[in-house]
């Protein structure tokens, strides 16, 4: 059988995304957004930028 | 033998796996990027984009086009198609799936990130007629979209990405619905192809309809945006009807990006409710996943509101859409890396011709609509 491009042999499949696993995705994208926003801002306002 | 995310869970910061499982695949989603984008802070001139510019050179003007841009070659369809090659030719090493599942964060931090480059007042100088018309055509075409794919019987989340995409003239789209709907990566890229396909078709007819029925430049500048969008092949339309047509084309561009949160937003939000009223329906698919509304969407509209305050001015706004840039590049090499072929072509030629119908019923509204403005000397801008 062809490998799969998204599974690894422990079935680990890297294009799943659900229950706790992707809560916890979501809220790392989550504080990086709002962490980078934030910071361009804020750099920007006191003329870092 | 494989332990759950649960079992091996400490924190949420377990998502992020240890170094030596996520390195290599980051360093392939990484690479991918540096060799596809003149993305900032990248010095590598040998870049996929860079070589799609020395062909348009070579090619030269449509219409004062790019030809790449009229493909709607971007910092998502270069990474994109060298992941799909390299995917296709090499296959993916295990090694790199657990870095590559970072696409998962990937996605809500450039989806929020996107927010400051949604600014409504930009659009306000088309005037009021102009945004209510504009506003009421994409709602008309994405819910026109979603009844005839529903027709069509296709799957819930393949159609409600070709209504998104197609409604807000973005075809990018797709990816910023991919993890609000769920939709599956081979519907993703199939509903993709199939908007550029006739978005490419109908930017070099429409100049050749707008002749016929002896369209103003105005008139038809509005039409190429709203009608087809996809920037590039908006211009390629308006540029290819009349010189002042592609001018005004760019006046009114800034309308169709402000609404565009509008658009998606409208569509995610019918399929998450018609999936709570239709629970137990198993044919409905979209977004049904989601046990609540993701908190990433809710902090995207909260960041949506507070940028229109011009909180986020320039150059903050640039720097914060040069990471938009690196974030969906690497984004787009994961998912490019994940999709045999075989999963693009599985969804068959349904959805060129949903965004074909679709696509031609928007413009034949959008057409009566600009004539009989014209006709009552009704000034649109």
């Amino acid at each position: 059988m062809r490998r799969s491009h998204t599974t690894d042999d422990e079935g680990f499949n890297y294009m799943d995304n659900s229950g706790q696993e992707e809560h916890d995705r979501d809220m790392v994208g989550i504080i990086l957004a709002v962490a980078f926003m934030v910071l361009t801002v804020i750099f920007q306002r006191t003329g870092l930028l | 033998m494989n332990i759950t995310y649960e079992e091996r869970r400490r924190s949420f910061l377990s998502c992020l796996y240890s170094m030596q499982e996520s390195l290599p695949g980051l360093l392939a989603m990484f690479f991918i990027a540096l060799f596809s984008n003149n993305l900032a802070g990248n010095p590598n001139p040998l870049t996929l984009e860079n070589l799609f510019r020395w062909l348009d050179a070579v090619i030269g003007p449509v219409n004062h086009q790019q030809f790449f841009q009229i493909l709607n070659s971007n910092f998502v369809w270069n990474p994109f198609l060298m992941g799909l090659i390299i995917g296709n030719v090499f296959g993916v090493p295990d090694s790199w799936k657990r870095g590559l599942s970072y696409i998962h964060k990937l996605m809500p931090l450039g989806i929020i990130m996107l927010a400051p480059h949604f600014i409504f007042s930009h659009a306000e100088k088309v005037g009021m007629p102009l945004i209510l018309i504009a506003f009421a055509v994409m709602l008309f075409t994405a819910v026109i979209t979603m009844l005839l794919g529903k027709l069509l019987r296709m799957d819930d989340r393949f159609y409600s990405t070709v209504a998104g995409a197609l409604s807000t003239g973005d075809p990018h789209v797709v990816a910023i619905l991919m993890p609000m709907l769920k939709s599956k990566g081979g519907q993703v890229i199939n509903a993709l192809g199939s908007i550029l396909l006739f978005g490419l078709v109908a930017s070099f007819l429409l100049p050749i309809l707008g002749h016929a029925l002896d369209m103003d430049d105005k008139a038809f500048a509005i039409l190429s945006v709203f009608g087809i969008g996809n920037t590039g092949q908006m211009f390629n339309s308006a540029f290819g009807f009349s010189y002042e047509a592609g001018h005004w084309a760019h006046y009114v561009e800034a309308l169709r990006h402000a609404l565009m949160p509008a658009g998606f937003l409208f569509v995610f939000f019918v399929m998450f409710i018609r999936a709570r009223i239709y629970r137990d329906d198993e044919n409905v698919m979209a977004t049904k996943a989601h046990k609540k509304l993701p908190l990433f969407i809710i902090v995207f509209i909260i960041a949506y509101i507070v940028v229109q305050f011009h909180v986020v001015k320039e150059p903050a706004h640039l720097a914060i859409f040069e990471l938009v840039k690196w974030d969906f590049s690497l984004a787009a090499a994961a998912l490019g890396l994940s999709l045999p072929l075989r999963e693009i072509a599985q969804w068959g030629v349904r959805g060129i011709v949903l965004a074909f119908t679709s696509g031609i019923i928007r413009l034949a509204v959008l057409i009566g609509v600009l004539l009989a403005a014209a006709h009552f000397n009704f000034p649109l801008i």
